[in-house]
């Protein structure tokens, strides 16, 4: 386009697009040079070769093939563009793939979160091996290296805690031991980690690559309500360790109340009899009162006898517990007749018992074992009265177990290991602890002078996991 | 004759031949020539034309133009197409997994029921089946085809969906993609026991 076109384009007359040759060069009253211009070839013939810069000039002012022209210093930005295009709709698909495989590992380190409460050491900051595998597995098979690079490096797998309410993770640091109930993934594709989202076509922005990530975090928590009716053992091995024991109930109580805000949380105890300490209660809006309730506990004192151990007593107080919240009558009237226990467990709740004891159940003559220590059932179970043995209350409570499970009550175990207990007794111990776990229970051990507090909340991995962000 | 006048007769030639190539239109048209005007002497006036000239520029540019069209069609839609598959993949394999959907096609999903060979998304498969929610909802524009695997080792399932990348792209013209597919997997963690 000539500078005369665009002086007619702003003149807002049409510019003249057409080739010259096929119109009256004097047309309209232009002015004979720029009719003569206009000839080109012809014109260069008629203009000789005296003006050297008239070839460039004509070029210049040339319109033929302007269009091929114009498209030709066109493509390169139209290509441009057009891969920029290209180049964001494929970071899009990159940002779903390293998000996608973000959540999937969190969730798959969560689930695997007990192996951090059943292994050996607390004190660890970083994530066991067991769960990582999972998580490493889970992660390379929705991004795999080849094409994406390592999206969850071990670096970025954070073991801590979630905070509900103020919605922060806090990482585990400094020394232990810890009770993490969440776990935090950074999915990566960043300089930094070797592995940016590459752009085609970015470059000619100045933007060779781009750097993209995701943080998710997983936690312990469950969609219906998760009701746990904690048995404590206060027989006198254990009076040495109330304390201990409470923070335990206490653990408990807090991933409970943190949990599905409908969840009911009780304790019930035991020594050669069983009673019911605290009734359940909504965890989440009893959460001060229960608390005081597990502060004041010292059921030695409390109780009066506070003599020898019998694990059934205290899981028959429990199992009345519940089947008094399901029959809707009020906490503790049910009768004692085991018979009558024929309520089995709502859909959608999860209801469980968790046993902290730290041995097998032991008998004496002189303790008076009544229906309520769970070893006279009707003749089906253990029936003794002054004569129970040790063997008698073990079958009791294995009886009472057995219960439980029938009522779709998951109970699990705690094992405090006293400190100076020889190897056989512990494996003793465990072995009968094992026959009162339920299918879909979990066993705990604190190792010798461990705090129950520390391990327990290991028990909470049967809420399942949730995303918390 | 100065200059000007030369040059005023040269653009009336090129006038004239325009005029010729028009006939030459009509001729090309009604497949008879010009009577009395030579046939030849009718095509000789054809190079000096610039008539049309748009024409012939419009479809050079044009080649380039639609390969860069069609091309950023083609990359877009597979994309968009692949995001969607990534999408639903994970969605029917984190169902399974939870527990919300226990059947795949090959029926209950069961510790010797691991894997169900590949099906396809059309028709849409019974709401029951893994498979449905990993087809519902893709781009109408290509077929697909889904696999749902259970792996009991890490216990996790895996929804895989397949689909001709030439379909996918929409506006292949080039068939650069043909020959080739596409596939998505989405793996989720399994919640409790396997199965």
């Amino acid at each position: 386009m000539t500078a005369h076109d665009t002086f007619r384009a702003l003149s807002g007359r049409a510019p003249n697009v057409r080739s010259p040759f096929g119109r009256d060069p004097l047309r309209r009253g232009e002015s004979d040079r720029h009719a003569f211009v206009r000839q080109g070839k012809s014109a260069m013939k008629a203009n000789g070769p005296g003006n050297q810069h008239e070839p460039r000039r004509r070029l210049w002012r040339d319109r033929r093939a302007s269009t091929s022209l114009l498209l030709c210093m066109l493509f390169p930005v139209l290509v441009g563009v057009a891969a920029l295009g290209c180049d964001g709709i494929r970071l899009n698909f990159l940002h779903l793939k390293v998000a996608q495989t973000s959540e999937t590992s969190v969730v798959a380190a969560a689930l695997n979160l007990l192996n951090y409460y059943t292994g050996t050491d607390q004190t660890l900051t970083t994530i066991p091996a067991a769960a990582w595998a999972a998580t490493n597995t889970i992660a390379t098979a929705n991004a795999p290296t080849g094409p994406y690079g390592t999206v969850v490096p071990y670096s970025s797998v954070n073991l801590g805690n979630w905070d509900t309410a103020a919605k922060t993770f806090t990482a585990l640091s400094g020394s232990g031991p810890f009770a993490p109930n969440a776990v935090r993934v950074i999915g990566l594709a960043t300089t930094s980690n070797s592995n940016p989202a590459m752009t085609m076509f970015g470059p000619l922005l100045g933007i060779s690559s781009v750097d993209i990530s995701k943080t998710s975090v997983a936690m312990w928590g469950s969609r219906y309500p998760f009701n746990v009716i904690m048995v404590n053992d206060t027989s006198p091995s254990f009076s040495s360790y109330n304390a201990n024991e409470n923070t335990g109930d206490q653990a408990i109580l807090d991933c409970v109340a943190a949990g599905n805000k409908s969840s009911l949380f009780g304790i019930t105890r035991f020594d050669a009899h069983g009673s019911t300490y605290q009734a359940p209660q909504i965890a989440s809006t009893n959460y001060a009162a229960l608390t005081t309730a597990i502060s004041r506990m010292n059921p030695c004192s409390m109780n009066g006898s506070c003599t020898k151990s019998n694990v059934a007593a205290g899981l028959y107080a429990a199992i009345q517990q519940y089947q008094a919240t399901w029959r809707g009558t009020t906490t503790g009237a049910v009768g004692s007749n085991e018979n009558n226990w024929t309520t089995t467990s709502p859909t959608n709740t999860a209801n469980h018992i968790i046993i902290i004891t730290d041995t097998q159940p032991d008998a004496q003559n002189i303790v008076n074992y009544k229906l309520t220590d769970g070893v006279t059932i009707n003749g089906t179970a253990p029936s003794c009265n002054s004569t129970c043995t040790p063997a008698d209350l073990i079958a009791a409570a294995q009886y009472q177990a057995g219960v439980a499970a029938s009522l779709g009550i998951v109970v699990s175990t705690l094992y405090y290991v006293q400190p100076g207990s020889s190897s056989s007794t512990i494996a003793a111990d465990e072995a009968f602890l094992a026959t009162l776990k339920g299918s879909a229970g979990v066993a705990l051990v604190t190792p010798p002078a461990g705090t129950i507090g520390t391990y327990i909340p290991g028990a909470c991995s049967m809420m399942g996991v949730t995303l918390a962000m | 004759m100065d200059k000007v006048e030369r040059l005023n007769q040269t653009a009336l030639f090129f006038r004239r031949s325009c005029l010729a190539a028009r006939r030459l239109a009509a001729v090309a048209r009604y497949a008879v020539a010009k009577p009395g005007v030579p046939a030849l002497r009718q095509w000789a006036a054809l190079p000096g034309c610039r008539r049309g000239v748009a024409m012939v520029e419009f479809a050079l540019v044009s080649i380039p133009l639609l390969t860069l069209v069609f091309g950023v069609i083609s990359v877009n839609s597979i994309f968009y197409t692949m995001s969607v598959m990534q999408g639903n993949a994970l969605y029917a394999a984190q169902l399974v997994a939870i527990g919300q959907v226990t059947s795949n096609n090959s029926g209950t999903i069961t510790s010797s029921n691991t894997s169900s060979t590949a099906v396809s998304c059309s028709p849409l498969p019974a709401t029951t089946k893994a498979e449905y929610y990993a087809c519902n909802g893709l781009p109408s524009w290509a077929t697909y085809t889904v696999s749902t695997t259970e792996n009991c080792a890490t216990p996790s399932v895996t929804v895989a969906i397949t689909v001709g990348a030439s379909a996918a792209a929409l506006a292949d013209v080039l068939r650069i993609f043909s020959g080739t597919n596409v596939t998505t997997t989405g793996v989720a963690m399994k919640q409790g026991s396997c199965p």
